[in-house]
C-alpha cells in the first residue's frame, strides 16, 4: 500500500504551525502536523497552588525542552533562548502581549538607515492582523498612535492603582500609559471561559483564557477531519531526493525511537526559530551539503530578540496601604515607544511592560538594605507599592549572531546540539542605557519610596527571531515575501525566525498574522499547481 | 551557561525554587522549634549559627522570627540539593563558628552582621546569600506571605476593579 500523501505537512504545533494548520485545514487542505511534545492537560495544572502546600514549585517543566537531553550550547554574551515541546508550543504558556508592527517597522532600512526593509509592507499583512486578532481575541483600547496600530480590541483590562499613578506622571515625561494589548478573554461570549485574574498566567492558565493553540485551534482543525496529529513525534530531516523538492519527512517518536517517514506535497517549517534553522542545517544530502535552502549561507544567521532591562518601583503613595488583591492578569499597562531623539546614539526604540511580575512574592526583600525589625517592616510596608518596569528593546539584526550546529555534541536523539553564537552589538548597548534611563525617569516622575533596578541586559525575553530569514535581496534572505524557500519551492519556514528585523514589539501576532497570510499563499499556489 | 554563572548567582538560582523545600515545613511552627532536626549540608556547629543568624536577618516581630518558621532547616533542605555546595558561605560559617558568634553579646552580634552586611567581597557575598535564602524561604511560608505580608490573592474573581481612587488618577 503505498503511503498516505498529504497536501501540507507542518513541523510544530506553537503560535505559527497552530495557525498555519488551522487555516490550512479551514481551506480543505489536509494536513500532517509533527509536534515533538505532547498534550498537557491546562485543567490539572495546579497554578493556583500554594508556595507552602506543594511539593514542586508551580512551574511548567514537561512543556519546555529539558536542558540535560536537549541542551543548548552558547558562545558569548550571556543570552538564552527557550524552545517548548508540548502541543501549543509556548503558547501554553505565554503572557499574550499581542502588538502589531507599524508601518516604519517594515521599513528600517528607509527610515531609519539600519538593516533592511521587509519585502512586505503594514498595508499587505493589516488584514492578516484583523484575521489574527479574531482568532486569538485581543483586549485593548484604539489609542489612534502611529508607532503602535490600532487593531480589533474586546473591553481592556482595568489598571490598578499603581499604573494609574504612572499613567498620571508618564505624560510629564512625554510617555504615554495605555491598557495593554493581550490574547486574553476579559469578558464571556469569547468562545472560552474569561480570565479570573490570579496572575499565573506564564505558568499556564488553568481555563485557557488566555489564546493557546493547543486549545483553540487544533480542536476545531481536527473536526474538520483533514488533521492527522502526531504529537511525541519530532522531525529528525526533511529529505529531498534528486529535485529541488523536499519529498519527505524523517520523523521519529521520541519514547520509542521509532522511525517513519511522512510524505506531502508541501513543508512547513514552524519549530520555533532555534529550531527551524536547526532543522534546515540538519537535513544535508549531497544536493544539499550546508543544509536545505543554504546555499548563500544564511541559514541561522541573524539570531536576534529583545533586550530587557528592568526596574522595580515602590511608589510612595501606596507604600503602607492595605495590599488587597491585586494579582488580576499580570501586566495591565503598557507604554509604547517614543519617538527616539534625533541625535540619539542608537536606532530603534522600546516600550515597557508594567507589573508583569505579580505579586505573590516580595520582590524587593532580597534588596532592602539591612536586617532586623526595621527590614521586616520596611518589607511590609512597601510590598502594596510594588510596580515593576519591563523595558523590551529592539536588537539590531547582525549578521555573524547565529545558530549553528556543534561541531561533535548530540542531544539524546543523536541530533547535533544548537550551538548559539551571540554578541550585543553598540547599538544594542546604547539601547540599553536609555531603556533604563526611561524607567528611572518614570520612577523619578511618580515619586517612589525605593527602587531595584536587576541585572542585566537580558536577551532574548523568550522572543527569539530572525535565523531563516525573509527578504528582498537573495544573498541576504533565504525566503520571499511568502514565507517560501527561493531555493525550493515546496518549502515554507513560518514562524519568527522569518522575520527580516524585529523592533520593540512582542512577536507572536505578526506570527499568527504571516502564518495565516502564508496558508493562504500556499492554497493559492497549490491550486495554480506552482507547488 | 554555567561557565558564566558565578557560585552566588548559582545559589540565588537555586533558592528560585525555594518553595520547595518550604513544602517541608509542614509542621506546626511550634513543632518545628522543638523537633531536634539533624542538618545534613551543615555541621551542627555550623547550623547553630545559621539559627542565630536567619533570625537576626527576621526576627519575631507580632509575627514569629525565621526560625519559628523553620527557614533554618529550609535553608539545610536547600543547600543538600546543590550540585556544587557553596563553599564560600560554608567557609564564612565556619569562621563564625571559630569566632564563637553565638555566644557572644547580642550587641556585638549585631555590629558584627552590620558589618557583613555592609562590606564589599566575599563578607558581602555571604551575607546576601544568606539573606537571599532567609527572606525567600520566608515569605514562602504561610505565616509570611498571608500573616505578615497580607497577601490575598491566588484566588478566581469575576471582576477585576482596578483602581478607583480619584487621587491616583
Ligand atoms: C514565558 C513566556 C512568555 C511569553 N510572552 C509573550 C508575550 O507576551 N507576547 C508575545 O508575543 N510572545 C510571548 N512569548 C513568545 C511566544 O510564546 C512565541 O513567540 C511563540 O510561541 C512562538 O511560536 P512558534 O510557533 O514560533 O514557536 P513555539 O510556540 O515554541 O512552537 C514550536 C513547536 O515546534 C515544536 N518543534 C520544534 N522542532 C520540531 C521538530 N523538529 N519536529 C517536531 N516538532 C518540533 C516544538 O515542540 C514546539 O512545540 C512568550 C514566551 C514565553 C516562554
Ligand atoms: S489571570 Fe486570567 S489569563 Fe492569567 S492564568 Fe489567571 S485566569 Fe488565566
Amino acid at each position: 500500500m503505498p503511503a498516505e500523501k498529504f497536501d501540507v505537512c507542518v513541523i510544530g504545533s506553537g503560535a505559527a504551525g497552530g495557525a498555519l494548520a488551522g487555516e490550512l485545514t479551514r481551506r480543505g487542505a489536509r494536513v500532517a502536523l509533527i509536534e515533538a511534545g505532547k498534550y498537557r492537560d491546562p485543567s490539572k495544572l495546579r497554578t493556583h497552588g500554594w508556595p507552602y502546600d506543594q511539593t514542586q514549585p508551580v512551574a511548567v517543566p514537561d512543556v519546555t525542552a529539558d536542558p540535560k537531553r536537549e541542551p543548548v550550547t552558547y558562545e558569548g554574551d550571556a543570552i538564552s533562548v527557550s524552545r517548548g515541546r508540548v502541543i501549543g508550543g509556548r503558547t501554553t504558556h505565554w503572557n499574550a502581549v499581542a502588538l502589531r508592527f507599524s508601518e516604519d517597522d517594515f521599513r528600517e532600512w528607509s527610515v531609519n538607515g539600519v538593516e533592511e526593509d521587509w519585502p512586505i509592507s503594514y498595508d499587505e499583512i493589516a488584514p492578516y492582523y484583523d484575521k489574527a486578532e479574531e482568532l486569538m481575541v485581543v483586549c485593548g483600547t484604539r489609542e489612534n498612535l502611529k508607532v503602535l496600530p490600532d487593531g480589533r480590541f474586546i473591553k481592556p483590562l482595568s489598571l490598578r492603582c499603581s499604573e494609574s499613578i504612572l499613567a498620571r506622571a508618564s505624560k510629564k515625561i512625554g510617555m504615554r500609559v495605555i491598557p495593554v494589548r493581550k490574547a486574553l478573554a476579559t469578558e464571556a461570549g469569547h468562545g472560552r471561559a474569561p480570565c479570573h485574574y490570579c496572575g499565573h498566567c506564564m505558568q499556564g492558565c488553568g481555563v485557557s483564557a488566555i489564546f493557546n493553540t493547543a486549545e483553540h485551534v487544533i480542536p476545531r482543525a481536527r473536526r474538520t477531519g483533514r488533521l492527522t496529529l502526531r504529537s511525541g513525534w519530532m522531525v529528525r530531516e526533511l529529505r529531498t531526493g534528486d529535485e529541488a523538492r523536499v519529498q519527505s519527512a524523517l520523523i521519529f517518536e521520541r519514547d520509542s525511537r521509532r522511525e517513519e517517514e511522512i510524505h506531502a506535497d508541501v513543508f512547513a517549517v514552524c519549530g520555533g526559530n532555534i529550531e527551524s534553522a536547526r532543522l534546515l542545517l540538519n537535513s544535508r544530502s549531497a544536493r544539499f551539503p550546508n543544509g536545505l535552502a543554504n546555499n548563500n549561507d544564511i541559514v541561522g544567521r541573524y539570531l536576534h530578540g529583545h533586550i530587557t532591562g528592568e526596574v522595580q518601583g515602590y511608589l510612595k503613595d501606596l507604600v503602607g496601604t492595605k495590599p488587597g488583591n491585586q494579582d488580576g492578569a499580570l501586566d495591565h499597562a503598557y507604554i509604547p515607544r517614543t519617538e527616539t531623539a534625533k541625535g540619539a546614539d542608537y536606532a530603534g526604540g522600546f516600550g515597557i511592560q508594567l507589573n508583569v511580575r505579580g505579586y505573590m512574592r516580595p520582590h524587593h526583600a532580597r534588596f532592602v538594605p539591612g536586617f532586623g525589625r526595621d527590614f521586616k517592616r520596611r518589607v511590609r510596608d512597601l510590598q502594596p507599592a510594588h510596580t515593576s518596569a519591563l523595558a523590551f528593546g529592539k536588537v539590531v539584526a547582525h549578521a555573524e549572531n547565529r545558530v549553528t550546529l556543534h561541531p561533535t555534541l548530540v542531544d539524546d536523539y543523536g541530533l547535533p546540539l544548537p550551538r548559539v553564537t551571540f554578541h550585543w552589538q553598540p547599538n544594542d548597548i546604547a539601547m540599553y542605557k536609555a531603556m533604563l534611563d526611561g524607567c528611572h525617569k518614570l520612577y523619578d516622575a511618580a515619586s517612589v519610596a525605593f527602587r531595584a533596578q536587576l541585572k542585566g541586559p537580558g536577551g532574548f525575553a523568550s522572543h527569539e527571531v530572525g535565523c531563516v530569514r525573509m527578504g528582498r535581496d537573495p544573498k541576504t534572505s533565504i525566503l520571499n515575501e511568502f514565507n517560501q524557500t527561493r531555493e525550493i519551492k515546496n518549502l515554507f519556514v513560518v514562524d519568527g525566525s522569518s522575520f527580516t528585523t524585529f523592533p520593540e514589539k512582542n512577536p507572536t501576532l505578526t506570527i499568527v498574522a504571516l502564518a495565516i497570510r502564508a496558508a493562504e499563499n500556499i492554497m493559492r499556489m497549490k491550486d495554480r499547481g506552482d507547488l | 551557561m554555567p561557565d558564566q554563572t558565578t557560585r552566588r548567582q548559582a545559589l540565588v538560582q537555586i533558592t528560585a525554587g525555594a518553595a520547595a523545600s518550604a513544602a517541608l515545613a509542614s509542621l506546626s511552627p511550634a513543632a518545628l522549634a522543638q523537633a531536634t532536626y539533624q542538618p545534613r549540608a551543615l555541621t551542627r556547629e555550623q547550623f547553630k549559627i545559621l539559627r542565630v543568624l536567619v533570625d537576626m536577618i527576621i526576627p519575631a516581630t507580632e509575627t514569629p522570627g525565621a526560625t519559628a518558621l523553620g527557614v533554618d532547616r529550609m535553608i539545610d533542605k536547600t543547600l543538600t540539593g546543590q550540585d556544587d555546595p557553596p563553599e564560600a558561605f560554608l567557609d564564612e560559617l565556619n569562621n563564625l563558628v571559630a569566632s564563637g558568634f553565638a555566644d557572644i553579646e547580642e550587641s556585638d552580634r549585631v555590629k558584627l552582621l552590620e558589618e557583613y552586611s555592609q562590606a564589599a567581597g566575599e563578607k558581602g557575598d555571604f551575607f546576601q546569600i544568606l539573606k537571599d535564602l532567609t527572606v525567600d524561604h520566608y515569605y514562602s511560608t504561610e505565616v509570611g506571605l498571608i500573616d505578615e505580608l497580607g497577601y490575598e490573592g491566588n484566588t478566581a474573581l469575576n471582576e477585576f476593579p482596578g483602581c478607583t481612587h480619584e487621587e491616583h488618577r
